[in-house]
């Protein structure tokens, strides 16, 4: 019985030891094992290098989502639905302006993964003077300018993109980290002061363009470049012909030959100021599928690299745009695949009656079991076009090229067309036009209005920079109806502008923009 | 059959169990007396009579004692009786198992017939509560109990899933049909908005941190009971608010072991086809498609793909269903050892469940083992451990094996064109099933691929219980669980082959460890005490922890050497393609939690409970939160005043009010963390970090209020009994993804905003018919629960409403899932063209054919203010019906589901573009001038699409028939069988709905399909 007392003693001593034994804040506060908190993240200069890498992606990023890689190619008069383009609703939408509304989610990617850039873009400006570095050292206080200059430089670049497709945006001029806080559309004037001086600021922090082997670094010359299309924007003509005039003096630069510069053999030539950079067996890029038309599709045509590898057939270009060459034109040949050849004869593959390999497909003779008719062999720009030197192979969707932003020959017709309108220097402008087409193999033609357009769309057609020109000149929706009338044919005044998500109105209850109410 | 009930509701409580046995024991001894009519002389009076039940039929051996005297007889096979009392003022007093005990005067009397009232099982068990076990007189919560008896009608190998339409206001749905998939389930519906809502369950006392429940074995089962309002759930405090399920697996009894052996083999269909277009119908879709788009249409102009065109011509078409679908088996097979002495007992079950999905290339393997035994070496100290090993083997090939990687998605079923190919002309399988590259061929993938996933858990419960006084006993439940889950995932080097590629690829594997670990100790102290006989305290003290940790290590590698070793030859892999990822997580709870019981006479009941909670998903000032309860219930019919109304036999009112948390977000939500970013410079990659979201430090648990009043009755000699229920809850601080405007770099934050309430009635009723050699029983339950947004933001606008959330579907006073669309009303006919483009003026061309929107806001044209609300998932009621009849040892059990008032968007009804085989639906064409569907196009889908795909997806559901022979004794004592049982079983038999177009009303689209189940089955007792 005495034991049993015994034990009872040591059963309670036990329970009372349990219930003291472990701590209780310490037992509920935990840490996480596979992921650093932010605080603990961004403490060092190292980090904001690491960093900025996560803003160039956001620049970067809309080439990833097949839906809207290519949406800077739109809305132009040189461009035109491909002959698979309605089996994306999303995409067809945003190209075509058919049903092209608030809800279209390829819009919201395009404004959302921007205004993130913005946001990283902020995080390591207002961070910049916060972590720790030594300030006497040069080295790190070049380091430091070098990251926050390419802060301030894509900060530019996300706000000026927005605000050319939407016109009304919300300036992201610091780290918003209060979503409950009212936000405001800023005037066109804001946004455009914060991106001159966002640049302005870039070209004093950032190096010269000759220090980088890469084109995918943003240096002095790529901020003076977009400095120079702002000012176009701003019809500030001699400042946007100044700059222009520094990047073509710029020692970085230079013509390359015309079969070199959209090869990616070639990804770091000289006539590329700025691309976004993509890296073999890394995400994938899809510009190249999307002006592929569905050639393989004839009887007798295999699907090569050469050929133009796994078609997509989104869009290709206008019929208007094959108008505007000579057929002498250097660029003709070297950037665009205008013919297709037969060049199999298996039973799944049979070559059809009449034909030889090697004979180029024509009208004529091209398979009706095709199913796009003639618009299987529709020519093409080849300018996204991979080969097999990244590894791509024929049924590779994706790419791994890099994307060509900004080149070199884009100085010269920004400085003409800065000479052209400000009526200054007249002569300075018709040499460079002149140059830029002696290139090409072209003779000299008369610097006005309406041969600079037409020579910046055979100069820089399908490469993203229609769309800034035809938009701030006013002549977007004419252009568009005249160059693709398909296009045109859905095109409504209010689509000169991009509507605002409608999440974001929502969100935020702003104006949303008009005819899309 | 006595002694099954007696010991499944008395499996914890020696002393009452001891009493039971004995005077079960007692009742065996008399019944062997009455053959011999025994009978003692030399009394003054007589009495004789007849002792019927409340269905007239004569109750043999009933226990007659006159009251304060050994004296007693008990009734013969006619129920009737002959005792001698000593004078007219004696008692005598009528018992019998199973019903109530009456007294009567004799008086001057010589015969007196008895109707005894059957007892209502539902008053008289005991009720497992959080921490502890109950009287259910004693009882204030409202808390439903299912007995193992109705979970095995139901063929299904997840208990849970055994429950459904079984108990008022538990919702089940089955959204897949996978072989081993678990199903959704609510108690009393919705009140988070983005959080988990389904309820917490507790097994054995120790709460669930995941993991599937089809990996425990029904058959191990005891009870399942269902804490359903704040007074019962609130003692779990932060895991409590979506209701708590506590499962009790079997223990041993005392007696000699007694032999289980159960087998049974089912058979597994589609419940339900849905009509998908054949050939033809589909050749036609495409002409209208390509009208629609204003393009040539003739069948040369649309059946260009030159497969399709052969089959047409030839007049080939394929059913996928019946090319890709099997009639699936089920074999379950089980053994079970029970027993047990006064010092030690022991149940012990090994299952083997095998199932061979309705998809080929589909199998789901269990195999389980528990141990549950218990070790009283001395009257005051109790050790005991309950184990549970199990190990699931599943091959997921066919339904893992799609174009695009890891997609399992069931949508191909629907979309192959039904004028396809599956082999060549020599008889070989080819890769795509037409000229689309995109259009693989099912059973090409199936050949090259592999899908595994095999799970293994260990359970481990062991406990110490010590009565350190009379009355008071301390108890440690201790627990630990391991869960390890494979997945392997392999596809080879052809599997993306298609009839325009021509050299084989890279082969793929894919391999990843899961490990959620679990530990849990619980230090409860118990004390009852009785005092004069009228009062009756009990008090329960918890102290405990609680933590989960989960790690995760996954590779995956391209271009191993062979593809002749499937995923094992990863190891292989070219270099430059191998990737690990690693990954883990981890929280931890600690509680104080007590309950204060206390009854007077019997009559009144009162408990008190409060929880003192931390939990380490929330910041460090926001863990800590109290969630207190009290409830009250009132046995009305113990009162006198009550003693003369006879209709009345049973009645008990309750009331409670409570709070309880919902802290089931993922962790560390309150701080921002960092993801990685790469990016490259020419050719070279580097990594930098990035927020991972934007951070909430005040983030904290959703707090819902909950009032209960209730009512449990036993009416007209308890025939008829049941209960009813009404409710109100009220959860504020929702934990929501709330998206919020992208200028902040994020597109939604956690926070806490907003309420919801939620308002439910539950019913369920009894009732007895007939209980003679043919039984007949009806039980029905029957819910609704009504839920609605109380307030979002607290925004206000300029009149003072506040403002709807509208980009996220929240809407203040409406149902937390309405459905927030434009209101499909028909097609513009020919002849409109004028008035649908004017009202569509931002789609070119918009007119005849296309969808007629209802201009909402009356402004004339369809803008986003046009949308508006269009129903809602959330039923407007739902229940059960169950009919048991029985005849000696037949017994059929039929039990119909119906769901009413339910609004879904039918994602099975594609965009009628016609690049792919759809729902046969009735679409508009100039010629065809219906307001079903809108005109194809072959451009794009129709406009408005989810608007036009909102339909009625309530539903009746036959849910199961068992049918069940028990063979006489008498026949199977010779060959020392006490209990043989053979069956036949069905489950999810059939839907009565509108909503034919899909595999159930209940299903999405992309999941498994949805089938029915016939088993056949013997369950054997020695």
């Amino acid at each position: 019985m005495r034991k049993m007392k015994k034990f009872k003693i040591y059963v309670i001593q036990a329970f009372i030891l349990l219930i003291l034994l472990p701590g209780c804040d310490d037992f509920v506060d935990l840490e996480p094992r596979d992921q650093l908190s932010m605080d603990l993240a961004l403490t060092s200069l190292e980090n904001l290098e690491g960093a900025i890498l996560s803003v160039y992606e956001r620049g970067s990023f809309t080439y990833q989502d097949f839906e809207v890689c290519l949406f800077k190619t739109l809305y132009t008069d040189i461009i035109r639905a491909g002959a698979c383009l309605g089996e994306q609703p999303v995409w067809n939408a945003i190209a075509t302006f058919d049903g092209f509304d608030a809800m279209n989610t390829g819009i919201k990617t395009v404004w959302d993964g921007y205004y993130a850039g913005l946001n990283r873009a902020n995080t390591i400006i207002e961070k910049i003077d916060v972590v720790e570095y030594n300030r006497e050292n040069p080295e790190a206080v070049a380091r430091r300018n070098t990251v926050l200059g390419e802060a301030y430089f894509l900060r530019a670049y996300f706000h000026l993109t927005l605000i050319q497709y939407w016109d009304n945006i919300v300036l992201a001029d610091q780290v918003f980290d209060d979503p409950s806080q009212a936000y405001e559309l800023a005037s066109k004037a804001d946004v455009y002061a914060l991106i001159v001086s966002d640049l302005e600021e870039a070209i004093d922090l950032l190096p010269e363009a000759s220090n980088f082997i890469s084109r995918g670094k943003v240096s002095k010359g790529v901020a003076r470049h977009l400095l120079s299309l702002t000012h176009l924007d701003l019809e500030n003509w001699e400042k946007a012909a100044a700059l222009a005039e520094e990047v073509i003096a710029d020692v970085a630069y230079g013509f390359a030959p015309l079969d070199q510069i959209f090869s990616e053999l070639y990804e770091d030539n000289s006539e590329i100021i700025f691309s976004w950079q993509f890296i073999p067996g890394g995400t994938a890029q899809w510009t190249a599928v999307n002006l592929a038309p569905m050639y393989d599709r004839c009887n007798g045509v295999d699907r090569t690299l050469e050929q133009g590898g796994r078609p997509w057939s989104r869009m290709s270009p206008s019929e208007y745009y094959w108008t505007l060459f000579e057929e002498d034109d250097l660029r003709l040949e070297a950037w665009h695949k205008r013919y297709w050849v037969y060049d199999t004869d298996i039973e799944e593959d049979p070559l059809p009656e009449g034909v030889e390999i090697d004979d180029t497909v024509t009208a004529e003779n091209i398979d009706e079991t095709a199913g796009y008719g003639i618009r299987a062999i529709e020519p093409t720009t080849t300018k996204y076009w991979e080969g097999d030197g990244l590894g791509r192979v024929k049924d590779d969707a994706g790419s791994w090229k890099n994307v060509i932003q900004f080149r070199y020959s884009e100085a010269f017709l920004v400085a003409a067309e800065g000479y052209l309108r400000s009526g200054t220097n007249l002569a300075r402008g018709q040499e460079l036009l002149d140059q830029l087409r002696a290139r090409a193999g072209q003779g000299s033609i008369e610097l006005n209005n309406s041969n600079l357009l037409d020579e910046q769309a055979r100069e820089l057609g399908m490469e993203g920079r229609r769309f800034p020109m035809l938009k701030r000149l006013g002549i977007l929706q004419e252009r568009i109806q005249m160059g693709s009338p398909d296009i045109g044919a859905n095109m409504l005044p209010h689509h000169v502008r991009w509507p605002l998500p409608q999440n974001f109105v929502d969100l935020t209850g702003v104006p949303q923009n008009e005819g899309y109410e | 059959m006595m002694k099954l009930i007696l010991t499944v509701f008395f499996p914890t409580w020696g002393k009452q169990l001891k009493r039971l046995i004995m005077l079960m024991k007692l009742c065996i001894i008399i019944g062997v007396m009455t053959f011999h009519n025994a009978f003692a002389g030399g009394q003054q009076a007589t009495v004789t009579g007849h002792v019927t039940d409340s269905y007239e039929n004569p109750l043999p051996g009933v226990n007659i004692v006159e009251k304060g005297t050994t004296n007693g007889a008990i009734t013969d096979l006619d129920g009737n009786y002959s005792i001698s009392v000593a004078s007219s003022s004696s008692v005598l007093v009528f018992s019998f198992i199973g019903y109530n005990t009456e007294e009567l005067q004799v008086g001057n009397q010589s015969v007196l017939n008895i109707i005894l009232i059957e007892s209502l099982e539902e008053l008289g068990e005991v009720v497992v509560l959080g921490y502890g076990s109950m009287d259910r007189i004693n009882v204030t919560g409202a808390i439903s109990s299912i007995q193992t008896e109705e979970l095995s009608k139901a063929p299904v190998p997840n208990l849970i899933e055994a429950m459904r339409a079984q108990v008022p206001g538990v919702r089940m749905t089955r959204t897949d049909g996978k072989p081993g998939e678990g199903v959704n389930f609510l108690v009393r519906g919705e009140n988070s908005l983005n959080n988990s809502n389904e309820p917490l369950i507790v097994i054995d006392g120790i709460p669930s941190t995941g993991g599937n429940l089809a990996e425990l074995n029904p058959n191990d089962i005891e009870s399942i009971n269902i804490l359903k309002d704040a007074g019962a759930a609130s003692i779990y405090g932060t895991k409590g608010a979506n209701g708590v399920i506590l499962i009790t697996t079997k223990t041993g009894k005392i007696g000699k072991p007694v032999l289980n052996v159960t087998i049974s083999q089912g058979f597994t269909d589609l419940v339900h086809k849905p009509d998908l277009m054949n050939a033809e119908q589909f050749v036609q879709l495409k002409m209208d498609a390509a009208e629609g788009a204003g393009q040539p249409n003739t069948i040369d102009d649309v059946l260009i793909d030159a497969v399709e065109r052969e089959s047409w011509e030839n007049g080939n078409e394929i059913d996928w269903h019946d090319v890709l679908l099997r009639t699936g088996k089920v074999t379950n097979a089980g053994i079970s050892l029970s027993g047990g002495s006064e010092k030690i007992s022991f149940y012990m079950n090994g299952d083997i469940y095998m199932e061979d999905g309705i998809v080929q290339h589909t199998t789901y393997d269990r195999f389980s083992f528990r141990l549950n035994s218990e070790y009283n070496p001395y009257k005051f100290i109790k050790i005991g451990a309950k184990i549970q090993l199990s190990k699931t083997v599943a091959d997921e090939t066919g339904n893992a094996a799609v174009w695009y990687q890891n997609r399992s998605d069931f949508t191909d079923f629907l979309g192959n064109t039904p004028l396809g190919r599956m082999y060549d002309e020599n008889n070989e399988l080819v890769p795509t099933i037409k000229g689309d590259q995109f259009d693989y061929n099912p059973l090409w993938k199936y050949r090259e691929s592999q899908t595994d996933r095999s799970t293994h858990r260990f359970l481990l419960n062991p406990y110490i219980e010590f009565t350190i006084l009379n009355g008071l006993t301390y108890r440690i439940n201790a627990s630990a669980e391991y869960r390890s889950e494979f997945y392997g995932r392999f596809t080879s080097s052809r599997y993306n082959w298609s009839t325009l590629a021509d050299e084989p690829g890279r082969n793929y594997s894919n391999i990843s460890n899961n490990e959620p670990m679990s530990y849990l100790l619980d230090n409860i102290v118990t004390y009852t005490k009785n005092v004069a006989d009228k009062h009756s305290f009990n008090a329960t003290l918890v102290y405990g922890i609680q933590t989960y940790t989960y790690d995760s290590l996954g590779v995956s590698g391209e271009g191993s050497i062979t593809d002749l070793m499937s995923y094992n030859a990863i190891n292989s892999s070219e270099q430059d393609y191998l990737t690990i990822d690693f990954q883990n997580d981890e929280w931890s709870n600690m509680y104080f939690a007590g309950r204060l019981g206390y009854s007077f006479d019997r009559r009144y009941n009162f408990t008190f409970t409060g929880r003192y909670d931390g939990s380490s998903v929330f910041g460090p000032d926001m863990r800590w939160g109290f969630f207190p309860s009290a409830a009250f219930a009132w046995n009305i019919s113990e009162e006198s005043f009550l003693e003369n109304i006879n209709f009345i036999n049973s009645l008990k009112y309750r009331i409670s009010w409570g709070r309880m948390g919902n802290d089931r977000i993922g962790t560390y939500g309150y701080i921002a963390l960092t993801q990685n970013v790469s990016y490259p410079f020419s050719g070279t990659e580097y990594t930098g970090y990035t927020a991972d979201k934007l951070a909430n430090a005040v983030l904290q648990w959703e707090t819902s209020q909950q009032f209960n009043t209730g009512l449990d009755f036993g009416l007209f000699k308890n025939r008829l009994y049941g209960s009813i229920d009404v409710y109100k809850t009220n959860t504020i601080d929702l934990i929501l993804d709330q998206q919020i405007p992208s200028v902040t770099g994020f597109t939604e934050v956690v926070s806490n905003i907003g309420e919801t309430e939620n308002q439910g009635i539950e019913v369920i009723l009894n009732y007895r018919i007939f209980n003679g050699d043919f039984k007949w029983e009806v039980s029905a339950n029957w819910a609704r629960d009504r839920n609605n947004i109380v307030h979002l933001s607290g925004e206000l606008d300029e009149d003072g409403n506040e403002i709807d959330d509208v980009a996220n579907g929240w809407f203040i006073g409406q149902d937390v899932n309405e459905i927030y669309d434009f209101d499909y009303i028909g097609v513009w006919q020919l002849g409109e063209e004028d008035a649908a483009a004017a009202m569509h003026p931002d789609k070119v061309g918009y007119g005849a054919g296309d969808p007629k929107i209802r201009d909402v806001d009356g402004d004339g044209v369809i803008t986003f203010e046009d949308r508006t609300f269009l129903g809602n998932p959330t039923p407007d009621w739902y229940g059960g019906l169950r009919n048991t009849f029985s005849y000696k040892g037949l017994e059929l059990t039929v039990l119909f589901e119906a769901v009413q008032g339910v609004t879904r968007i039918n994602y099975f009804y594609g965009g009628l573009q016609s690049r792919g085989n759809e729902i046969n639906v009735d679409y508009w064409t100039p010629q065809n001038h219906t307001n079903e569907f809108p005109q194809p196009n072959i451009l794009r889908p129709y406009y408005y699409q989810d608007a036009v795909r909102v339909r009625d997806a309530s539903f009746v559901a036959l849910r199961n028939v068992s049918l069940a022979y028990t063979l006489p004794q008498r026949l199977t004592q010779k060959a020392k069988i006490s209990s043989l049982q053979i069956y036949v079983r069905g489950n999810n038999l059939k839907y009565f709905t509108k909503y034919v177009d899909a595999y159930s009303p209940e299903t999405d689209l992309g999941r498994f399909p949805i089938t029915k189940n016939w088993t056949i089955g013997t369950n054997i007792t020695f």
